[in-house]
C-alpha cells in the first residue's frame, strides 16, 4: 500500500519544490571556481607525459625566473620536507610529486605557483623533465 | 606578454571595453574581468559544453574562443537570461521539471537550449535531444532535461 501523508503535512509520498534551484538556474551558485580571496594565487601541475619513466633531473630554472611565479615545487623538495609520500584515506601512502620515477601517465612531477593563471601555465611548458 | 588587444564586447546588453592578451580565452575574459560566474568552466577541452553562451545568438563553447574574436559583438550569459527580474520560460522548466541537481551543466543546457528555440520554436524530442548533444550532464540525466526545454518550448508558443 502507498504510504502517503496529509496534503496539508506533505513529506511522504509528495514532491517536493527544490529550494536551491533559484540561484543556479540565474547563474548565481558559488562552486568552488567562482571562490575569490584577496591575495588569492593560482596553481597548475606538470605531468608526466610517460606511464613509466625515470626521472634523471627537473629543471625548473627558467619557470622560477619567470616574472609572476612564486614557487616551483618539485618531487625533490618535498623529500626534503618529508612530504614525497603523504597517508591517503585509504591507510596507504602515496606519492605527492614524482620522485625517482614516475608509475603512470600524468602523474603529477612539479607544481608551479603563480600569480595568475596563464603565468602558471606558461612556466610550466618552462620546466624541463629528463 | 605586453602585446594586448582592446576589444569591445556587448555582454548581456552592457558595453564593456578591456584591453586583453589575445590568447585569453572568453570564458576566462567572461569569469573573471567580468566577474560573471554564472558560466563554467568544466572540462578545458570543449567536451562538456558547462562553458557555453551566446555569440551573436549562436551558441559557443567560450572555452574555445578567444576573447579577441568577440570584440565588437554581441554575448548572452546565464546572468542576462531572465529579463526584468522574470525567469525566461527555460529557467521556469529547469525548475519545474526537475531539470537540475548539482546545477553545475545548467547554464550551459538552458543557453544551448535557447539558441534551439530560437531557430526551431517547437523542436521533436529528438531535436531537442541533438540541440542538446553538446552539453553532458552528469547528476540529473537527459529525460528531465528534455521535459525542461518542452515545458519552455510550451510556455513560449
Amino acid at each position: 500500500m502507498l504510504q502517503q501523508t496529509s496534503p496539508e503535512i506533505g513529506g511522504m509520498g509528495h514532491s517536493v519544490k527544490r529550494k536551491e534551484d533559484l540561484r543556479f538556474i540565474q547563474g548565481k551558485g558559488t562552486y568552488v571556481d567562482d571562490v575569490r580571496l584577496p591575495g588569492m594565487v593560482y596553481g597548475h601541475m606538470v605531468r608526466s607525459p610517460y606511464a613509466h619513466a625515470r626521472i634523471k633531473g627537473v629543471n625548473t630554472e627558467a619557470a622560477k625566473a619567470l616574472p609572476g611565479v612564486l614557487a616551483v615545487i618539485t618531487g625533490e623538495d618535498l623529500a626534503k620536507a618529508g612530504l614525497a609520500w603523504m597517508p591517503t584515506l585509504f591507510h596507504d601512502k602515496q606519492m605527492v610529486l614524482a620522485t625517482g620515477k614516475v608509475l603512470f601517465q600524468s602523474q603529477e612531477v612539479a607544481f608551479v605557483v603563480a600569480e595568475d593563471r596563464y603565468t602558471a601555465a606558461d612556466a610550466a611548458e618552462l620546466i624541463e623533465v629528463d | 606578454m605586453a602585446n594586448k588587444h582592446a576589444i569591445r564586447v556587448k555582454v548581456n546588453g552592457i558595453e564593456h571595453a578591456a584591453e586583453v592578451e589575445p590568447r585569453l580565452l572568453l570564458v576566462h575574459f567572461i569569469r573573471e574581468v567580468l566577474a560573471l560566474t554564472g558560466t563554467h568552466i568544466g572540462c578545458d577541452t570543449t567536451n562538456c559544453g558547462a562553458c557555453t553562451v551566446l555569440l551573436n545568438g549562436r551558441a559557443v563553447k567560450s572555452c574555445t574562443v578567444f576573447a579577441v574574436q568577440a570584440d565588437g559583438h554581441e554575448i548572452l550569459t546565464i546572468e542576462g537570461v531572465a529579463q526584468n527580474g522574470k525567469l525566461h520560460p527555460l529557467q521556469e522548466g529547469f525548475k519545474a521539471e526537475h531539470g537540475l541537481q548539482c546545477g553545475f551543466c545548467t547554464p550551459g543546457m538552458i543557453l544551448s537550449s535557447y539558441a534551439l528555440l530560437a531557430k526551431n520554436p517547437h523542436p521533436s524530442e529528438q531535436e531537442i535531444r541533438w540541440g542538446i548533444s553538446g552539453n553532458l550532464c552528469r547528476c540529473t540525466g537527459y529525460q528531465n532535461i528534455v521535459k525542461a526545454v518542452q515545458y519552455a518550448a510550451g510556455k513560449m508558443s
